[in-house]
């Protein structure tokens, strides 16, 4: 959808944004994250052309922007800053309209459009249509804005670091709503933030620049768990992961080779190999790890004969988790179960791993671990 | 005779010299903000235009009035030719520089978010600039406008129609009543002036500026 090839700028001897190339998907919300001064915002302004590269090409929907026309590249396109963006002497509904009365737009579709947008935005078009921006607060200044940004139903937005004024509350509000709104639209969004907590919240993918290159483009997931580099690992913070408990998933925490037995194993057996491999529990598989069943400490040693194979004891009924669930799912299926252990099943029912109270105990307990590392150190 | 039964005597010609008074300055005005404003838009734009117009508005300034009525007694004979090229010249520096200031004075990401969303130049100029910086170009005009009141008193001397006839035949005949009748009339026409574009500025200015 959105295409940066080789995209560099030079102010002088100084180059801001050097050789960048990366694409966006349709309807996917890329957060560009970096520290200030990075060139975020010249990359971004280059999109729109408010900024001339010095080297490279932008295509949106493989058409060179350079070659548009400017004035409809950006009527086509919404950008949302600071506050600032609103202009003060138009009403919130002269500020939406602007771009479709000048695009003559017909005056029934404009108003029924500009209602349509303000409710999208949670706010009532009776209430705040009339009113100048300096008559709203902060947060609705903003949804204002993200409203104009609708306007024309733009397959591309642009978005500043529009939140980055307001209270954390309000803030955090707003990201909220975006996310469920883009949840609804799925429109190309291009963020800059240099928050990595609003990047965590709303991006489908990151796109992390540090002194004009790119040092990691990934979805947020990749990006928090398998860091590029040093700076990558510092700028996220290295416990940030546990901020986002849905990133943290069975695959990442279970025990990747846990202890099985196959059904013709003898009970006896099974003991034994309880006993020196010092488990509470047995996976009990079948052909390829598929697995069976599962037999605890506890039923083997009340089971009278011993020289039955275990299939005959095992429970066939277990809860089970896919590598995919995240740490609240776990928890949630451990303690309903009062389970000692989970199995964690491919899609075919086969073993990939085992999650236990004291792997998830280790888990949990690691950020504090890591800090008074940290503090001691 | 007083003062009174002279006005009273004289209320024909001097309501007549007002409104000839009256009409020089307006038009003066009309004639400085339609070559003023568009100079400071000019100016705005173009960085490196803004010393020598800025200069030479403020070298002109720096004349005395009447030394340049004498001046363009030469180029453009005497009448209301030159009483309005002087009070013009006169008024265009206050124009220019509240339109220069009114123009940069706007927030510069307002700008940049006008063109962003695909306003024309054009666009971004009489959408947003001009309707922003209106109040202190209207608050420049209203400075000329004051001052035009007493300048066009003074352009009598070159034969132009006005209050001013009124005071400078007095002082030629030494009739204080005369003098009187020219000045006070003058006077309460500047404060007359100053109201009525304290009004217009209201009125232009954006209702968001006007709660504060
Ligand atoms: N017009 C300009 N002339 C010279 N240098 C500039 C210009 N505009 C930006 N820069 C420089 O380019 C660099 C990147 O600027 P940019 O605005 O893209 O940063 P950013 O990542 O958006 O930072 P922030 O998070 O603070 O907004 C900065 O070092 C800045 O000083
Ligand atoms: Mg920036």
């Amino acid at each position: 959808m959105i295409r940066f090839e080789g995209i560099t700028k030079r102010y002088d001897q100084q180059t801001v944004v050097s050789d960048i190339s990366f694409e966006i998907e349709k309807g996917e919300l890329v957060v560009i994250i970096g520290p200030s001064g990075c060139g975020k915002t010249t990359l971004l302004k280059i999109v729109n052309r408010l900024i001339r590269p010095t080297g490279g090409r932008v295509y949106i929907n493989g058409a060179d922007t350079a070659a548009q026309d400017e004035i409809e590249l950006r009527r086509n396109m919404g950008y949302v800053i600071q506050q600032t963006g609103l202009f003060p002497h138009m009403t919130v509904r002269e500020n939406i309209e602007i771009i479709p009365r000048l695009k003559r737009v017909n005056r029934a579709d404009i108003e029924a459009r500009s209602a349509e947008l303000m409710r999208m935005v949670g706010l009532d078009p009776e209430q705040f249509l009339d009113r100048y921006p300096s008559q709203l607060s902060g947060g609705q200044q903003q949804r204002v804005g993200v409203a104009r940004a609708f306007a024309c139903d733009p397959e591309v937005i642009l978005m500043d670091e529009p939140f980055s004024a307001l209270d954390p509350l309000t803030r955090v509000q707003l990201q909220d709503e975006l996310a469920d709104l883009q949840a609804r639209v799925r429109k190309t969004i291009v963020f800059v933030t240099h928050d990595m907590d609003e990047a965590v919240k709303i991006a489908d993918r990151i796109c992390l620049i540090h002194e004009g290159g790119i040092v990691q483009y990934d979805t947020v997931e990749d990006v928090m768990k398998h860091p590029a580099n040093e700076f990558v690992a510092d700028f996220i913070g290295r416990n940030r992961i546990w901020s986002s408990p849905a990133f943290i998933r069975a695959r990442d925490i279970m025990i990747q080779n846990p202890v099985c037995a196959s059904a013709d194993t003898t009970v006896m057996r099974c003991i034994e190999r309880m006993r020196t491999r010092k488990v509470d529990s047995l996976l009990i598989t079948g052909e390829n790890m598929h697995m069976l069943g599962i037999v605890s400490a506890k039923e083997v040693q009340t089971c009278a004969d011993r020289s039955v194979p275990v299939s005959r004891v095992m429970r066939r009924q277990f809860e089970k988790v896919s590598p995919d669930e995240n740490i609240v799912e776990v928890l949630q299926i451990v303690n309903r179960g009062g389970l000692s252990a989970v199995p964690v099943l491919d899609e075919a029912g086969d073993v990939v791993g085992l999650i236990t109270r004291s792997s998830l105990l280790m888990t949990l307990s690691r950020p504090y671990l890591d800090e008074m590392e940290a503090a001691t150190s | 005779m007083n003062l009174l039964t002279f006005l009273a005597q004289n209320a024909g010609e001097i309501v007549t010299r007002l409104f000839q008074h009256l009409q020089l300055t307006l038009l003066s005005i009309v004639i400085a903000a339609a070559i003023g404003v568009p100079l400071g838009v000019l100016i705005s734009y173009r960085r490196g235009m803004k010393k020598p117009v800025m200069g030479v508005a403020n070298v002109v300034q720096a004349i005395p009035s009447i030394a340049l009525l004498g001046f363009l007694i030469p180029l453009l004979g005497i009448g209301e030719k030159p009483a309005i090229f002087m009070v013009v010249v006169y008024s265009l520096l206050p124009i220019i520089k509240n339109t220069v200031t009114g123009l940069s004075g706007i927030n510069a990401e307002t700008l940049e978010a006008a063109k962003g969303i695909g306003m024309t130049r054009i666009q971004v100029l009489t959408k947003v600039k001009l309707p922003l910086a209106l109040p202190v170009i209207m608050a420049g005009v209203r400075i000329s406008a004051v001052t035009s009141v007493g300048l066009v008193t003074l352009t009598a001397f070159v034969g132009a129609n006005g209050l001013g006839y009124l005071i400078y035949s007095g002082i030629r005949t030494l009739n204080e009543f005369q003098i009187l009748a020219g000045a006070i009339p003058a006077c309460l026409l500047a404060l007359l002036m100053d109201l009525l574009f304290s009004l217009v500025e209201k009125l232009v200015t954006p209702a968001c500026f006007k709660q504060s």
